[in-house]
C-alpha cells in the first residue's frame, strides 16, 4: 500500500476513512483530550514511516498499532485507566437494526457485553478490535505485533470464553427471551 | 432467525470476521451498528496539527531512528565489536592506572598478605609489592621486616629512617645502609638486586646455624639459597657515634681578663681560668670563684 501511493495522499485517505473511527474509539477509551493527542501523534508517526519508504504493507493496521502503543504505553491513560475499560463504561446499548431491534435481541447483546466486561483486558481488547473497529485477523496481528496464527488461536479462545460466560451469566436468560 | 443461529453468527463474526456471515445477517447488522455508534469526527484542528507537525519536521528522522538506520548497515557489527573492544580496553586501562594502595608500615603488625601494587610506606622507606606476597613486621630495637613470599622493590633513605630496619627473607637477611634494592622470593632462593647504595647482607647457613655477613655496594646481584626464615639476626659491630661534648658558650674567653655583670647586679673582674659546660671559673682579686652561666648577664673582655 505504501509503495503504491504518495505518503501525503495515503495519509489523507487513511485519515478520511479511519480518522473518525480511531478518534471515536479513543474518545470512548480515554476521553477527548487524550484521543486528540493520540490521533495527531499516530498519524504523524505513520507519515514518518511512510515518508521514509518503510515497508508498510498494511498502513491501516500499522496506524492502529501506533495508536494502541501510544494509548497503553506512552500516554497518561495507562496510568489513569490501568485496569479499567472506559469503552464498556461509556457504551450505550446499540440496537441491532435501529427501530426494528426487538427486546430479545437487545437483551442478547446486553448479555454479550456483560460477558465481555468479565473478560481480561487482553481479551477485551481483542473483542474491541474485532467488534468495534472491524479489523481483520491480519490487521489485528499487525496491530498487536503477533503472528496471524497466534491471533487466530486467541480469537478462538475468546469465543470459547464468551460462550462460557454467556452460558453462565446471561446467555440463558437472553436465549429464553429470544424464544419468547 | 433462531436464537441458536444468531448466537452462532455473532460468535463467528468475532472469531473469523465479517465475511463468514451473510450481508444481511443480524449479527453483522449488530456489529455495524456498534461500529457506527463509535464513529466520531475528530475536530478540524487535529488534521491541521498533523500537517503542522509534518511541516515542522516531525517527519525528520529522530536520533533513535538514525541510530537504528546506522545499526541496520552491514558495517554495524564491526562497529559494535570495535565499540566493545574500546570500552573493554578503557576499562582494563583504567583498572591498571589506578593509584596503588598505600599502607603505613606501622599498621603491619602481623603476617599480612599484600596485593600486587601495594605500597608500604614509612618515613624514609617505600616497599612496593610487585607480585603480591606476605609481609610481616617485628618491632624491636630494630624493625625487622619479614618478607616471606613475593617480589618486592624497596627504596629507602637511611638517614631518614626512624630506627634501624632489617629485611628478613628465606635464607638470609639484609640491612640497608642507605640504598634501593629489590627482593624476589622464589622456590629457588631469594634474588637480591642492589641498585643503589650499600647493604649488609647476611646469609644463614642452616646446617651449622651460623650467619655469613658481608657488606656489598651497588651494583650487586645475588641469590640467597632457599631456607627457612631465621629471625634472630647477628648484631653488627656498631661503632658508637661520637657524642659531641657540650661546650661552654664562653669557651672563647678562656685565659682572658673579663668583667662579668651578674643578674643580681654584682660585677666581678678577673681572669677566666676555665670555661666549663654551664659555668666558668674566674680568678679574681678575692680568690677563685665559680660563676654559673645562668647567673651571668653580660661579659666584657678587658
Amino acid at each position: 500500500m505504501a509503495s503504491q501511493a504518495e505518503p501525503d495522499e495515503l495519509l489523507r485517505t487513511l485519515y478520511d476513512t479511519e480518522g473518525a473511527r480511531l478518534y471515536g474509539y479513543l474518545v470512548k477509551k480515554a476521553g477527548a483530550d487524550l484521543a486528540q493527542d493520540i490521533v495527531q501523534e499516530a498519524f504523524t508517526r505513520l507519515y514518518v514511516r511512510l515518508a521514509r519508504a518503510a515497508d508498510i504493507s498494511n498502513a491501516r493496521a500499522y496506524l492502529y498499532q501506533i495508536a494502541r502503543h501510544l494509548l497503553y504505553h506512552e500516554s497518561a491513560f495507562a496510568r489513569r485507566f490501568a485496569g479499567s475499560d472506559a469503552l464498556l463504561e461509556n457504551r450505550a446499548a446499540e440496537p441491532l437494526s435501529g427501530e426494528s431491534a426487538d427486546f430479545g435481541e437487545r437483551e442478547l447483546l446486553e448479555a454479550l457485553y456483560g460477558a465481555v466486561a468479565l473478560l481480561e483486558g487482553k481479551d477485551r481488547e481483542l473483542f474491541e478490535m474485532r467488534w468495534y473497529l472491524g479489523l481483520t485477523q491480519v490487521e489485528i496481528a499487525v496491530a498487536l505485533k503477533k503472528s496471524e496464527r497466534q491471533i487466530r488461536r486467541d480469537l478462538e479462545k475468546l469465543v470459547t470464553r464468551l460462550r462460557g460466560q454467556l452460558r453462565e451469566q446471561g446467555w440463558q436468560n437472553a436465549a429464553e427471551a429470544l424464544q419468547g | 432467525m433462531s436464537k441458536e443461529d444468531l448466537r452462532s453468527e455473532i460468535l463467528a463474526v468475532i472469531a473469523q470476521g465479517d465475511s463468514v456471515v451473510k450481508e444481511n445477517s443480524k449479527a453483522l447488522i449488530a456489529a455495524a451498528a456498534a461500529r457506527t455508534k463509535i464513529l466520531q469526527q475528530p475536530p478540524a484542528v487535529v488534521w491541521q496539527t498533523i500537517q503542522a507537525n509534518i511541516a515542522a519536521g516531525a517527519a525528520a528522522p529522530t536520533l533513535l531512528q538514525r541510530l537504528k538506520d546506522f545499526m541496520a548497515t552491514p558495517a554495524a557489527p564491526a562497529f559494535a565489536v570495535a565499540l566493545v573492544v574500546m570500552i573493554g580496553g578503557a576499562f582494563f586501562l583504567m583498572n591498571r592506572a589506578t593509584t596503588p594502595a598505600q599502607v603505613p608500615l606501622v599498621e603491619i603488625t602481623a603476617l599480612v598478605p599484600q596485593k600486587a601494587g601495594t605500597v608500604i610506606v614509612a618515613r624514609g622507606l617505600r616497599i612496593e609489592s610487585k607480585t603480591g606476597g606476605n609481609i610481616e613486621r617485628v618491632s624491636g630495637s630494630a624493625d625487622k621486616i619479614v618478607l616471606q613470599t613475593g617480589s618486592w622493590s624497596v627504596a629507602l633513605q637511611h638517614a631518614e629512617l626512624e630506627k634501624r630496619t632489617q629485611f628478613v627473607f628465606p635464607g638470609g637477611a639484609l640491612e640497608p645502609l642507605g640504598t634501593a634494592f629489590t627482593l624476589e622470593i622464589s622456590a629457588s632462593g631469594t634474588a637480591v638486586n642492589l641498585t643503589e647504595g650499600e647493604i649488609r647482607l647476611m646469609e644463614f647457613e642452616a646446617g651449622r646455624k651460623i650467619w655469613h655477613t658481608r657488606e656489598v655496594v651497588a651494583p650487586f646481584s645475588g641469590t640467597v639459597a632457599p631456607q627457612l626464615i631465621e629471625r634472630d639476626l647477628p648484631e653488627a659491630d656498631y661503632a658508637p657515634k661520637e657524642i659531641a661534648k657540650p661546650v661552654s658558650r664562653y669557651a672563647r674567653l678562656a685565659g682572658k681578663r673579663v668583667a662579668v655583670e651578674l643578674k643580681n647586679g654584682d660585677r666581678l673582674s678577673g681572669k677566666v681560668t676555665a670555661a666549663l659546660p654551664g659555668k666558668i671559673i674566674l680568678e679574681a682579686a678575692a680568690g677563685t670563684m665559680t660563676v654559673r652561666e645562668s647567673d651571668i648577664l653580660n661579659i666584657q673582655v678587658n
